[in-house]
């Protein structure tokens, strides 16, 4: 189903991963798991990553600046901002990803987006 | 020289002096003072004095004496019953007694001068009718007089007697002036009074029309400015107008709002009196416009035409006129009026000035709910903000988890139905939580024009399924509506909203009937959108708490749909109206203006916790 593409996921948080990890791995996708910014950096160096889903809120480096490194090396991959936080969401122009899915217990709203970038 | 001589020179010398100290001063005393020393230095005598006969005719008074010493004395009196003197005066002749030494009457004299005195002259001063009193010359030796002297005293006695017709008629002339100016005075002091006591009335009310009220009765009222007739007009700037407002008869006061001049040449001499703010006295008949302003129609009296003036400003107009007595209106009754005027014109801007803090204070009162509800709002959305962050993610995990363990699970061992009770919970609360946030965070508006009858029929399509499904009718009446200006995002947030509602109140079905319609208003119209459903309405003890943020009576309720449907309704400057007709169902009416202009403002908007940047 997911044709092998590879997805990074950077979360703070080791539960999501866990879910995450899970969901995407059972729909085809390949899994990178990146626990803050200096990681995922790493990993989207050293790998032809697909697509990243960032979430916005971590410490140290946080998902702005992320987002902002990441598309400043490869500007077509598409990043997924996915965070607890509602209100960013109209800020999304100007923080130039390529969509912002608040974080919810059914993926379906995530896979459908990962489904549409990856088209 | 030879005596004749000398006397005729004596003659001349005197009698051009006389002339000249008549001429010379006005005050009284000093002439009579200086004719006895002239007197008393020409003929050689120890003492000269003018003693005048009172009014009662029983004393005289010594008013003016040749001698120092008796100058000071403001009042020597000489007994009346000194009969030389009496007798002179009442002779109307000279007395002299050339040697007095053996005279007993001569004491008196004595008394007066603090001498006996050997020789006596007494001269009576009088006119034709009236008698003033006599010249006195006493010398302390016997003297002698010769005729010509006697001639020349009599001419002296003349001149004492002109300096006092002339001094009394100056003083009655006098007088008369000072009882015209008391009269006068009085009026004035009246009228003062009036206005002083109206001005201390005007200055302390704030309200327009006590103002008014206490003006007419002060021009017109029997304790006031006693005209007989008033009318006030005051200005309508936007109009271009004076527009009658009070008028008065006799005191009683009584509604001119039937009167409106304009302020241009059909306004006659009171748009004259307006535009060149000084005040006009006109006779009624010349001006057909005054005509109007009365009850009885065209009048043949003097008006005058005073105009309100505070801070250069002409506020109106007072107009009034003496119909009944027909008295003229003089320049000092303009003057009165005038004053009258500026203090109304001052009362007036004080009131307005009250008005305008008035309406301010109160707006600041009510901004300052606004603020503190917005406050309120927004520690509630940091709040909600960190709680979200907090929350989520572990409903995230637990959640998606438990999705993921039913998806493994093997068998019917129950476990199964558990979790999907867990992944139920889970998804009620995420619920929540964001309809939590949609309450508490300003959503981003974005405006455009629409045709809120396609947002209906959007709301109604999204839920089709769902009303037919609960065997619900859906009668529509849409009339045509000009597109308006909103966030057709939150419009159909709040359309759902009132659907959904509508829906969930009638379980076993019912009908919904959405109507929508133009009305007209003074702030340029509103469209409406009605919803009104079967469910048996809203039970009075709740009805006022429907839009308050966390009430609800459904289970499962969030208590937040109506509470955010009506801060957008708000923001939007419509309002919602609720119908209810307990048993029966429930209207809900959203009212949009068609005026852009009266969009409401945004009251909180949560900060950003994240630095925005931009990606080069």
């Amino acid at each position: 189903m997911g044709e092998n593409k590879k997805i990074l996921v950077v979360d703070d948080e080791e539960s999501i991963h866990l879910l995450y990890r899970e969901e995407l791995e059972e729909d085809g996708y390949q899994v990178f798991s990146a626990m803050n910014g200096e990681d995922a950096l790493e990993i989207f160096e050293s790998n032809p990553v697909d697509l990243v889903i960032l979430d916005i809120n971590m410490p140290g480096m946080d998902g702005i600046e992320v987002l902002r490194k990441l598309k400043a090396k490869r500007p077509s991959v598409p990043v997924i901002l996915s965070t607890a936080y509602s209100e960013y969401k109209h800020d999304l122009g100007s923080w130039a990803s390529d969509d912002y899915i608040v974080k919810s217990s059914s993926l379906d709203e995530l896979k459908t987006s990962i489904k549409k970038r990856l088209e | 020289m030879s005596p004749e001589r000398s006397l005729l020179e004596k003659t001349k010398d005197v009698l051009s002096r006389l002339i000249k100290i008549n001429n010379a001063s006005v005050d009284l005393r000093d002439r009579l003072e200086q004719i006895v020393l002239l007197i008393a230095g020409a003929f050689e005598v120890t003492f000269c004095g003018f003693f005048s006969l009172q009014r009662r005719g029983d004393s005289f008074i010594l008013e003016a004496a040749s001698d120092c010493s008796h100058r000071k004395a403001d009042i020597c009196c000489l007994d009346v019953e000194e009969e030389n003197l009496r007798q002179s005066i009442r002779e109307k002749r000279l007395l002299i007694i050339a040697d007095w030494s053996n005279d007993p009457r001569r004491t008196y004299w004595q008394k007066i001068t603090g001498y006996k005195p050997r020789s006596f002259l007494g001269i009576p001063i009088s006119d034709e009718n009236v008698t003033y009193g006599a010249l006195v010359l006493l010398h302390d030796r016997p003297r002698a007089w010769a005729q010509e002297e006697v001639g020349l005293l009599d001419i002296a006695g003349q001149a004492v007697a002109g300096a006092l017709r002339s001094a009394d008629a100056l003083l009655s002339s006098k007088e008369r002036i000072v009882e015209t100016l008391a009269h006068e005075n009085a009026g004035m002091v009246r009228e003062l009074s009036t206005l002083y006591k109206i001005s201390g009335h005007l200055m302390t009310t704030v309200s327009v029309d006590e103002i008014g009220k206490t003006v007419i009765k002060a021009i017109t009222g029997d304790e006031g400015l006693g005209f007989d007739r008033a009318v006030i007009c005051l200005m309508d700037e936007q109009e271009q107008v004076l527009k009658g407002v009070w008028r008065g008869e006799k005191g009683e006061e009584s509604s001119a709002r039937d009167v409106i001049i304009p302020l241009n040449k059909d306004g006659g001499a009171l748009a004259q009196a307006v535009q060149e703010k000084t005040p006009i006295t006109i006779n009624a008949k010349s001006d057909p416009v005054l005509g109007k302003i009365w009850f009885g129609g065209l009048e043949c009296v003097d008006c005058a035409l005073v105009p309100i003036t505070a801070k250069d400003k002409v506020m109106g107009v007072i107009v009034v006129d003496n119909s009944c007595n027909n008295r003229a209106i003089t320049r000092e009754n303009v003057c009165v009026i005038s004053m009258l005027a500026n203090h109304t014109g001052l009362a007036l801007d004080n009131a307005r000035l009250y008005t305008f803090l008035d309406r301010t204070n109160k707006e600041l009162v009510e901004a300052r709910g606004l603020l503190a509800e917005a406050e309120k709002l927004a520690a509630m959305g940091e709040m909600a903000s960190t709680l979200a962050h907090e929350i989520r993610n572990p409903l995230v995990s637990i959640g998606g988890l438990a999705r993921r363990a039913i998806k493994v699970v093997n068998g019917d061992n129950g476990g199964k139905r558990y979790l999907e009770v867990i992944v139920d919970e889970v998804g009620r609360l995420e619920k929540t939580l964001n309809e939590l946030l949609d309450y508490v965070q300003e959503p981003e508006e974005s405006y455009v024009k629409k045709d809120i009858n396609h947002i209906i029929e959007e709301c109604l399509e999204l839920m089709r399924r769902e009303f037919e499904e609960g065997s619900i009718t859906i009668i529509k009446d849409l009339e045509s509506i000009p597109p308006i200006w909103c966030d057709q995002r939150q419009i159909k947030h709040t359309l759902f909203n009132i659907l959904l509602n509508a829906r969930q109140a009638m379980p076993g079905g019912g009908a919904i009937q959405v109507s929508s319609s133009v009305e007209d208003d003074e702030a340029g119209g509103y469209v409406t959108c009605t919803i009104k459903d079967t469910g048996g309405g809203i039970p009075e003890a709740i009805l006022h708490n429907i839009f308050n943020p966390f009430f609800t009576t459904k289970k499962g309720g969030s208590g937040l749909g109506l509470a955010i449907s009506y801060r957008i309704v708000s923001h939007h400057g419509g309002k919602i109206e609720v119908e209810n007709e307990p048993g029966r169902g429930v209207a809900f009416s959203v009212k949009l203006p068609m005026n852009s202009a009266h969009r409401g403002y945004r009251v909180f908007k949560p900060k950003n916790r994240v630095k925005k940047q931009k990606i080069e």
